[in-house]
């Protein structure tokens, strides 16, 4: 009876549970990507909107060792999805291709800009530049999300809607919805690193964090079992069983191991020491 | 323009602009580890002024990777959606690797790297220091694999549209990935030392100070005692290259030499030096070549024979536009191959004459000027050799089983993807622009001598910077 029933699930998972754990894993790499890099572009928007350079300039000092490992885990997901679901990676990459440049384009503006900044004389055009590309990178994500809730248009299994598909007003209000969440987030992790604050202030940052989770949580779910909605599913997406389970070894052990050392990176800057800014 | 082309140019200058980075990022991060080892090991501070001096500009190339590495990630997906998902089950899968394993290790103790030298203990900031150069090397052993899978694609079956691996081993380490991978790795190197020493060539010959003089002729000699090893070994590594290149791809060995008819048994192949193709194809219209050459280099014998292009049906082999990029780019590559091999031996000399000292410069500006013209040989020669190895394996894309114009997203407007094109040249220029600039900065201000070393501080209590933002 026992055995019954363990036969039963394994015969149940050898089928379906590959395609199920890693489209949670891309999910929970998005996630984290959504919590941790949101409050860099929320705090990159809210640069536009500061009055004097010295204050950017602190802004900027208080992303500047972590923006990079956050960024990173769009890049892991987005490895994660090309190599789980290669039919998805391309069917969504391509149908949403303007709002993908826009967030390319948002994140190397950020990129390049923050670094110039560090070294730049006339500090307020890269300050302003950082300050634009991480609101494109906002917009471009909002859309990307927006576009992909929508719908797709799919024919033999590839993208056949028109370039402008993602403009929906659905879309609209999640782009507007991620700027305020981003912009709540960044400046809930300003007041964090700031200033000596009471336990209540203190909860403003997670509790920022929590509502990103939830909201992007249940988003996944309705999804399922679609990756690409309408119609197509994880499973028709999924690479083939042998590469999913190949990935399980390759990355798998490695995702722990990756979270430890990005907290042990938090731990070692969690402090802010006013002396060691610009210490590159 | 068709959307096939415009897609090849975007895809082809992302590539060719990103590839500059991780040269520098990957024998840069070597080098700083090399530097970092040397002064906890000797404690002496003069490591550590080099190392503090060429962090700067490791960083600004770290960053310029980061930023167009994920536009090159993101083009699989929005411009060759087909080949996604006809090659994703094994290219996606290493690609996802690359990112996971290497990048991510990479970007995460680049923070503790650059940011953190009071904040960890030495011991933990030479671990971080070497996990940044050990992602990178990682990140590129990966692509490497992924690409020359592409070239020579083995442990595979084809299910209908879809490529599915068989047999995991046997794709990764397919006839190419290894010698690719090391022919890389050291472009990286050599590329990495040419710029340290042109950088520092530069710095000697408008030195201020007698000790700024010294520092960079101390970081001039580290980087070519190096490249005494780096030099002849890429040269070996090109050459086995080659070998691979006429075993997989006779075709593309075809193209690089311009070779057109297959020599009769008893006769042997001439090496053209130079040559036009007609554009019809079939023949070259001017050629000069070295009797046998290419018998002999190829197959190690007077009368070897050598495939030509005519043997492959036209649509099957390079165009003849394409024949020419190969040819002259390969060219073009042994050409900074062996003059960087020259210029070490120069090098070598000088030193054994003792004329690598400071009193010395005045009498052999000459000299310090050749490095100083020779910084974007490794970069020439890196940029041709994909070249090579990417225009030359036209029409495919995955080598005899998909091709090309069969990758590309289907439903793609012209208009997204021509505008993007265009913002992605401003951008790089811009950004190249950027750099020198910057890099020129930070060479004239020189490195910093004085200021304290910076040592572990353990962490007090909570302090708070004092501001109202």
């Amino acid at each position: 009876m026992i055995l019954d029933l363990i036969s039963l699930i394994h015969t149940y998972f050898q089928q379906d549970w590959l395609p199920a754990l890693w489209f949670f894993t891309v999910a929970l790499e998005i996630g984290l990507y959504l919590m941790l890099d949101g409050a860099d572009l929320g705090i990159g928007i809210l640069s536009l909107f500061t009055r004097t350079e010295n204050n950017r300039g602190i802004m900027m000092q208080v992303i500047g060792p972590i923006w990079d490992a956050n960024e990173t885990w769009l890049v892991v997901a987005a490895g994660t999805l090309f190599g789980a679901f290669p039919l998805a990676y391309g069917i969504i990459l391509s149908a949403l291709y303007i709002p993908v440049m826009i967030l390319i384009f948002g994140l190397i503006l950020r990129a390049v800009s923050f670094e110039f900044y560090h070294f730049a004389k006339r500090k307020h055009i890269w300050g302003r530049l950082f300050g634009i590309g991480s609101l494109m990178a906002a917009v471009g994500q909002g859309f990307l999300a927006g576009g992909l809730v929508s719908g797709i248009v799919i024919s033999n299994d590839m993208f056949a809607g028109g370039s402008f598909d993602w403009a929906t007003p659905i879309a609209c209000g999640i782009t507007v919805s991620i700027v305020i969440a981003y912009l709540i987030t960044g400046r809930a992790y300003l007041l964090r690193r700031m200033t000596t604050s009471g336990a209540l202030t203190r909860l403003i940052y997670p509790s920022a964090l929590a509502v990103l989770a939830v909201a992007f949580g249940t988003v996944t779910i309705i999804l399922l079992p679609n990756i690409v909605p309408p119609s197509i599913t994880i499973y028709t997406a999924a690479a083939s069983h042998k590469t999913l389970v190949f990935m399980l070894y390759g990355i798998g052990p490695l995702i722990p191991i990756i979270f430890a050392y990005n907290i042990y990176l938090y731990r070692v800057f969690s402090d802010e020491r006013a002396d060691d800014r610009y210490e590159v | 323009m068709d959307i096939l082309t415009l897609s090849r140019i975007q895809f082809g200058g992302t590539a060719a602009f990103h590839i500059l980075w991780p040269l520098l990022s990957i024998g840069l991060g070597l080098y700083l580890f090399v530097l970092e080892a040397m002064w906890l090991k000797t404690k002496n501070d003069a490591y550590y002024r080099q190392l503090r001096f060429w962090v700067k500009i490791f960083v600004l190339t770290f960053v310029m990777g980061t930023a167009s590495g994920i536009p090159l990630e993101f083009e699989f997906g929005t411009n060759w959606a087909a080949f996604s998902n006809a090659a994703g089950d094994f290219f996606g899968n290493i690609l996802g690797f690359e990112s996971t394993v290497a990048f991510a290790l990479e970007a995460a103790f680049l923070g503790i790297f650059a940011f953190g030298w009071k904040r960890v203990r030495p011991g933990v900031h030479l671990f971080a220091n070497a996990m940044v150069a050990f992602g990178a090397t990682l990140s590129a052993f990966w692509i490497m694999v992924a690409n020359s899978w592409m070239q020579i694609p083995t442990g595979i079956t084809v299910e209908g549209t879809k490529i599915i691996v068989t047999d995991y081993m046997v794709a990764i380490f397919n006839p190419g990935s290894l010698i690719s991978f090391a022919h890389m790795e050291v472009a990286s190197i050599e590329t990495t030392l040419f710029f340290i020493m042109g950088i520092s060539a530069a710095a000697i010959l408008f030195a201020k100070d007698e000790v700024r003089k010294k520092f960079f002729l101390q970081s001039f000699r580290i980087a070519l005692a190096i490249a005494v090893i780096v030099t002849p070994l890429q040269l070996f590594l090109g050459d086995v290259s080659g070998q691979e290149v006429a075993k997989y791809q006779p075709e593309k060995l075809a193209a690089l030499e311009m070779h057109w008819d297959t020599n009769p048994a008893g006769t042997g192949a001439g090496y053209s030096l130079l040559a036009w193709p007609s554009m019809e194809g079939g023949h070259n219209t001017f050629d000069v070549q070295i009797p046998n050459g290419l018998s002999l280099i190829t197959t190690h014998s007077m009368t070897g024979q050598v495939k030509g292009l005519n043997e492959y049906r036209p649509e099957d082999r390079p165009t003849p536009i394409n024949s020419i990029l190969t040819f002259y780019s390969f060219r073009l590559m042994v050409l900074c191959g062996i003059t960087m091999f020259l210029l070490m031996l120069a090098g070598m000399l000088y030193w054994k004459k003792g004329w690598l000292s400071s009193e010395s410069v005045q009498n052999h500006r000459a000299f310090w000027w050749l490095w100083v013209i020779a910084i974007p040989t490794g970069f020439v020669a890196t940029e041709a050799g994909w070249m090579v190895r990417e225009i030359g394996r036209q029409p495919w894309v995955v080598y005899h089983l998909l091709r090309t114009s069969q990758g590309i997203s289907p439903n793609l407007s012209v208009a997204p993807v021509f505008t993007t094109t265009i913002l992605f040249g401003l951008f790089y220029f811009v950004a190249i622009a950027g750099f020198i600039y910057f890099t020129h900065r930070i060479v004239r201000k020189g490195p910093d001598l004085t200021s304290p070393v910076l040592r572990y501080v353990p962490r007090a209590k909570k302090e708070k910077l004092e501001t109202t933002l």
